[in-house]
């Protein structure tokens, strides 16, 4: 199916004919308590950030689950939604992030537990990058977060600030401990998952 | 010694960063679409407080002739219904677009009875599609096309105001 190319023109408003598509900003500023403009930047979004909590997690089930959360969520918090300059997909980024650290937290408690009663089970992922999911899953949610949106969402540093709402500096000294924490988790498991 | 720490290091460095680069290649191979939003969204746009209120019987079709003809019904489901073009009101009312052929497309026009116009028009040809919605409410409001794609290009507006959903659509050949 071919992408639709469409504008719109609102005939009687001076300079706003040929808004071809709508831009994020416009239509989050519009979009709280209506769902039909929501819709669009739901459409819009969706997949990004269902992707990005694919390979934050490893775990497709889980990424589609947190991802309609985020939305959700979104869509309570639009009301307080302000341009700040940042891509609007920033902002999505944001609470994506939220919600994974909360899954994750909620991972640990869960495997803590079960690992008591002797029934301790990782969820199913890919062998190739098992491993890699296990020791991310260790680390501090900070690092897990900083290092899913730098090296496995490529964002740069930049962009990685604005998702997380911290200086560039901040991002950059807590990328280099994150980094060593996940090397010294890599080198413990040796390679078991 | 110092030498032996440092292979050490990048030997773990190179491991960590293949690994990395392997999870970062990993596509989103879900829906691009939540089942999940997509009910609440349906649920919150049933409940949206309508600003002006359209129902099916004061709708009125005027110079389209027949308009409800089973012939009729065939040939607008292949200029616009294949594409599902619904027009929704935002008291969540929704409308299924019936036209008639006009020349290399078909158009119709819809006057509700506040005064709201919907001139639709639809024309194929130079290997693309492009469906238009004139608006104009007196009272405004926003109005939706929906596309079988997922995308749903909207307008909103004021009293009085003119407004213009236009798509297009390559049609592949």
């Amino acid at each position: 199916m071919t992408q639709a190319v469409w504008t719109i023109q609102a005939a009687s408003e001076p300079g706003s004919g040929g808004l071809a598509p709508c831009p994020d900003s416009a239509l989050a500023a519009r979009a709280a308590g209506d769902p039909e403009q929501f819709g669009v930047l739901y459409r819009r979004h969706f997949g990004a950030v269902a992707g990005y909590l694919y390979r934050r997690t490893g775990d497709a089930a889980l990424a589609e689950d947190l991802a309609a959360d985020t939305f959700l969520a979104a869509w309570e918090a639009l009301p307080r939604y302000r341009d700040s300059g940042a891509p609007f997909r920033a902002w999505l980024l944001r609470i994506a992030t939220n919600r994974a650290n909360l899954a994750a937290r909620r991972e640990r408690l869960r495997r803590r537990v079960v690992g008591l009663l002797g029934r301790a089970s990782a969820p199913e992922r890919d062998a190739d990058t098992g491993e890699l999911y296990e020791a991310l899953g260790r680390l501090r949610a900070d690092h897990q977060t900083v290092i899913a949106l730098v090296h496995l969402e490529g964002l740069s540093v930049e962009q990685t600030a604005q998702v997380l709402g911290v200086a560039g500096g901040t991002v950059k000294s807590r990328l280099h401990r994150a980094r060593e924490a996940l090397r010294g988790e890599l080198a413990r498991t040796g390679g078991r998952p | 010694m110092r030498t032996r720490a440092h292979h050490t290091n990048d030997g773990a460095d190179r491991r960590m960063n293949e690994l990395l680069e392997r999870a970062r290649g990993r596509a989103w191979p879900g829906p691009d679409q939540s089942p999940r939003v997509e009910e609440f969204l349906r649920g919150i746009t049933m409940h949206a407080r309508p600003k002006f209120t359209l129902t099916r019987s004061a709708i009125l079709l005027v110079g389209i002739g027949a308009v409800a003809g089973g012939s009729l019904a065939a040939a607008v489901t292949h200029t616009i219904m294949n594409r599902r073009a619904v027009l929704i009101t935002d008291d969540g009312t929704r409308y299924d677009l019936e036209l008639v052929e006009s020349g290399e497309g078909a158009s119709g026009t819809f006057v509700a009875e506040d005064g709201t116009v919907f001139s639709v028009n639809t024309a194929e040809g130079d290997g693309q599609q492009q469906v238009t919605v004139d608006v104009n409410a007196p009272n405004g409001g926003t109005s939706t096309v929906i596309l079988d794609d997922g995308s749903a290009p909207s307008v909103r507006t004021e009293p009085g105001q003119d407004a213009q959903i236009r798509i297009i659509k390559p049609t592949g050949e």
